[in-house]
């Protein structure tokens, strides 16, 4: 009687805690992306801002799709790890809950949104397109790789007049053009002055103030490719998209495993946040690296455009496996 | 079990700065080898405040999970209720955060500064040992000597150059020609008694009388001729001037009198250079005058008024020189001027201060309106005072007689003829005062560049950086970031309390000597969280500053922290007691 009163609280605790959770880190997650896209084109107006953020709001919501979910599904499985209930539901309420807000929820958020998954770098015909105002402001230095530019008004691509700084010899490290052009490209913003040739990357004129510290920009690299991949696979199939789904599901619910395995539960968490974060580690390395080397020697390369979520799907299941073998399911609770 | 909290955390704190110590020891770049210790302590300091955050949030939260609890008090009779331990710890953790709050905004930039000092040093080593190799290939052995000499200013510990430079001087030694036997000189005989500092032309007049008198004709000659310059009027000042020189004519002059002959000249020549205000002509002649006869009191009287007045036009080059090899502020660009459509845009390499004031290096000035490139120089030192930038350098130690003497004048790139114009050709007006311009670092604002300043240093810098030709958004911005440091170490180290205890361990037993072996993770896994909580407060406070300003966003700031600081003191209260 017990066991089913416990049973009847999880069908309706763990789905609210799930929807809970994850919509309070949606929220987050999109908010702060919005911010930041927002400062990053800062510098050509407000008016520009406010397109450029409204234009990129449905990639904004994709973007922040996954990781909500992901992060969610382990806070839930710390939660089951803490305070363990039916061992049935706790594996069918995540692994279920996860893959249809993540599948369903890209499908509505993909039918709504853009057609494609450029960047909001990227230019796009007749959507935003980036002027020279976001990667250079008049009147003050603009920093650039190695050098600096100076220059005291932009008249559409035109610049006028340009100082260059860290440019020619030790005795002559400022350089005067009356004027110069620019090119904003998808890859690089070119500056052409008489005699002289500039390329630098697209960076923001206050893109820096949004940037991530170094030791996470591989952490978001991972996720960035990681959306990346799910926009493959949707424009792929269906079935391909769920499959890539699925997998990335039970790899990161099989990774709760480390929830239960010792008697030290903070060791647990750790070990747990540190599988999760090698799953996508794993996920790119697979596609960028092991995929690529494979695809130079193997005749037939499209065997291969689902490597990265098979990959994920076995290292998933090995965890499933180990799990229900032999971590015992009520180890979060005093022994 | 753990008994106290603190003592995991102080040997996280040492494991950490050893792990440090030992990555920064492999990890010497190639700087001088003098630069070795000091570069691994201030490196390691640096990496152990940057990662200090997530060090203590994993001890913290490793020693709260290790506390013995009511179910392993079978194991330990020393189990405290959680609200009681918390509350003894509370103090420690401000104390703490105070600690961590003086390092990061106090002694983080030095250490930062310190850094780049080894950086730009070894680069000036290098410079001065290849000049010095040159050198010696073209057997320039002054110049080789002078060059090995600026090196062991910065390296003084390295015995191969030293051995070098004793090498170098024996061999100059050996082949200077024998000097001449020394002459002896009464000097107390050929100097001029009295000064004519300050007299009227009758009392010199009367000095003049008296020395003649006394068959003192060169004394005599000098005040009456004083007198007369001073006052043409005085015609018995020309006469008596008249009648000394016959006198000097007619006497059949020994050995000593013509050298006070010579003596008399040089000053009167050095004097007429000092009237026609060719002060560095007459500086040299007074001090050439004052190596040979230092008890004139005429000589050092004028000497002094020369190089005083020479101080007020140039500078001496010798002491300019001494900031090749001293550390200062590096690379500093700013526009120093707008008015209209006209922008000067001035860059200096390096300014330093020194005894003899504060001086720069490789100054390039740039200067430009609507209608085009007005002008372009390059001055390869220059002495600051006032918020005047004197670029007209001497070398004091050239020898008088030198037709032309080293000097250093702004070398016209660009534009020289309206520059020419000027009253003070030489003389640049800097705008940026002196403790402004080590914050105006190579056109560059963002946050890794202004690092290195302090706290105090970018609060003052913000209000007037963007008439510089900056973004003072990204000097708030790194105000902000640096404000958020404290405040995220307390509430950290708080939640990292409650977390601890919240996963606590449940070993009935001793634990098992192999969980070492996963207290590495922590730290780990604790950078990446702290950094995630970090940079989602960016962005939010990063926002709020472009779209409402400054003070606005401090006060979103401290509201954002009071929140914070409050959740986790919910979260620590809500925390089973047992």
């Amino acid at each position: 009687m017990v066991e089913l009163s416990e049973t009847v609280k999880d069908i309706l605790r763990l789905p609210i805690l799930f929807l809970f959770v994850f919509v309070l880190l949606f929220i987050l997650f999109l908010s702060l992306s919005v911010l930041a896209l927002w400062g990053s084109v800062y510098s050509e107006g407000r008016e520009a801002a406010v397109l450029v953020v409204e234009t990129y709001i449905p990639q904004l919501l994709l973007q922040a799709l996954p990781a909500a979910v992901l992060v969610a599904l382990f806070i839930l499985l710390a939660r089951i790890a803490a305070k363990p209930g039916s061992r049935f539901l706790s594996l069918l309420i995540p692994l279920a809950g996860a893959f249809v807000l993540l599948a369903f929820g890209y499908q509505i958020l993909q039918r709504s949104g853009p057609a494609d998954q450029a960047g909001p770098g990227v230019s796009r015909p007749g959507v935003v397109e980036p002027t020279s105002r976001r990667y250079l402001i008049p009147g003050v230095f603009n920093a650039t790789e190695s050098k600096v530019i100076y220059l005291e008004q932009i008249d559409g691509r035109t610049i006028s007049p340009v100082v260059l700084a860290e440019g020619g010899s030790a005795e002559r490290k400022l350089l005067y053009f009356p004027q110069g052009r620019v090119s904003v490209g998808e890859d690089s913003v070119v500056i052409r002055m008489a005699g002289f040739t500039l390329e630098i990357d697209p960076e923001p004129a206050f893109g820096e103030m949004f940037s991530a510290d170094p030791l996470l920009r591989r952490l978001f690299a991972d996720l960035d490719f990681l959306n990346r991949e799910l926009g493959r696979v949707f424009r792929l199939s269906l079935p391909a998209f769920y499959f890539a789904v699925l997998a990335l599901v039970i790899a990161f619910y099989g990774s709760g495993m480390f929830l239960r395995l010792s008697r030290w539960h903070l060791l647990n968490v750790t070990l747990a946040l540190l599988a999760m974060r090698g799953l996508l580690a794993l996920f790119r390395f697979m596609s960028e690296g092991v995929v690529f080397e494979l695809d130079k020697v193997l005749k037939n390369p499209q065997a291969l455009q689902f490597l990265p979520e098979v990959a994920l799907l076995v290292v998933g299941g090995l965890f499933l496996l180990l799990d229900l073998l032999f971590v015992p399911f009520q180890r979060g609770e005093a022994e | 079990m753990v008994q106290n909290p603190f003592s995991i955390l102080l040997l996280f704190y040492l494991l950490a700065f050893g792990v440090f110590f030992f990555y920064s020891i492999f990890t010497f770049p190639p700087y001088l080898a003098t630069f070795q210790w000091p570069f691994v302590w201030t490196n390691s300091f640096k990496l152990f405040m940057h990662y200090c955050i997530p060090v203590t949030v994993a001890a913290v939260a490793v020693a709260y999970s290790l506390l013995p609890t009511a179910e392993t008090v079978r194991m330990r009779a020393s189990s405290q209720p959680f609200a009681r331990l918390v509350s003894s710890h509370l103090t420690t953790f401000i104390a703490l955060t105070i600690l961590y709050t003086a390092l990061v905004l106090g002694l983080y930039p030095l250490a930062l500064r310190n850094l780049e000092r080894f950086v730009s040093l070894t680069l000036e080593a290098r410079t001065f040992l290849d000049k010095a190799e040159a050198a010696l290939a073209e057997q320039d052995s002054d110049t080789a000597l002078l060059n090995y000499q600026r090196y062991l200013a910065i390296d003084s510990d390295n015995r191969k150059i030293m051995g070098l430079v004793s090498d170098l001087q024996m061999e100059m030694i050996a082949e200077r020609p024998e000097p001449q036997p020394v002459e002896q000189r009464d000097l107390d005989s050929m100097r001029i008694k009295d000064l004519a500092e300050g007299k009227e032309p009758y009392e010199l007049l009367q000095m003049a009388e008296s020395y003649f008198d006394r068959e003192d004709y060169f004394s005599a000659h000098y005040y009456a001729n004083l007198a007369f310059q001073i006052d043409p009027n005085r015609r018995d000042a020309q006469r008596l001037a008249a009648r000394a020189q016959e006198m000097i004519a007619s006497k059949d002059l020994s050995k000593l009198e013509i050298e006070e002959k010579q003596l008399y000249e040089r000053k009167r020549e050095g004097y007429e250079y000092f009237i026609n205000e060719d002060y560095f002509k007459a500086y040299q002649v007074f001090r050439e005058l004052q190596d040979r006869y230092p008890q004139d009191a005429d000589v050092m009287s004028y000497l002094n008024k020369s190089e005083e007045q020479l101080r007020r036009e140039t500078f001496f080059l010798d002491e300019a020189e001494q900031i090749d090899t001293l550390p200062g502020a590096t690379e500093l660009l700013f526009v120093n001027f707008r008015e209209g459509d006209e922008r000067e845009i001035v860059f200096i390499g390096k300014l330093t201060g020194l005894d003899a004031g504060i001086f720069c290096k490789d100054i390039e000035v740039l200067r430009f309106s609507a209608q085009g490139l007005l002008y372009h120089y390059y001055a390869k030192y220059g002495k600051l005072r006032d918020g005047t930038l004197n670029l007209h350098g001497v070398d004091r130690r050239t020898d008088a007689r030198k037709a032309a003497p080293r000097e250093s004048v702004p070398r016209y790139l660009s534009g020289v003829t309206r520059l020419r114009r000027e009253r003070l050709p030489y003389m640049l007006s800097v705008e940026p005062t002196l403790e402004q311009l080590p914050t105006l670092k190579g056109g560059r604002t963002a946050s890794a560049s202004a690092e290195t300043l302090g706290f105090f240093a970018l609060w003052q810098a913000r209000r007037q950086i963007g008439s510089y030709g900056y973004l003072d958004s990204y000097i708030s911005a790194e105000i902000l970031r640096r404000l958020l440091l404290p405040f995220s170490f307390l509430v950290l180290c708080l939640l990292s309390v409650a977390v601890g205890w919240r996963f606590q361990a449940r070993f009935f037993a001793r634990p098992h000597w192999v969980i070492l072996v996963f207290m590495p993770l922590f730290p780990i896994v604790a950078i990446f969280l702290t950094a995630l909580y970090l940079h989602a407060q960016r962005i939010l406070l990063a926002f709020v500053l472009l779209r409402l300003g400054f003070s606005i966003s401090l006060i979103v700031f401290l509201v954002l922290q009071g929140l914070l600081l409050l959740i986790t003191m919910i979260i620590l209260a809500g925390q089973r007691t047992d």
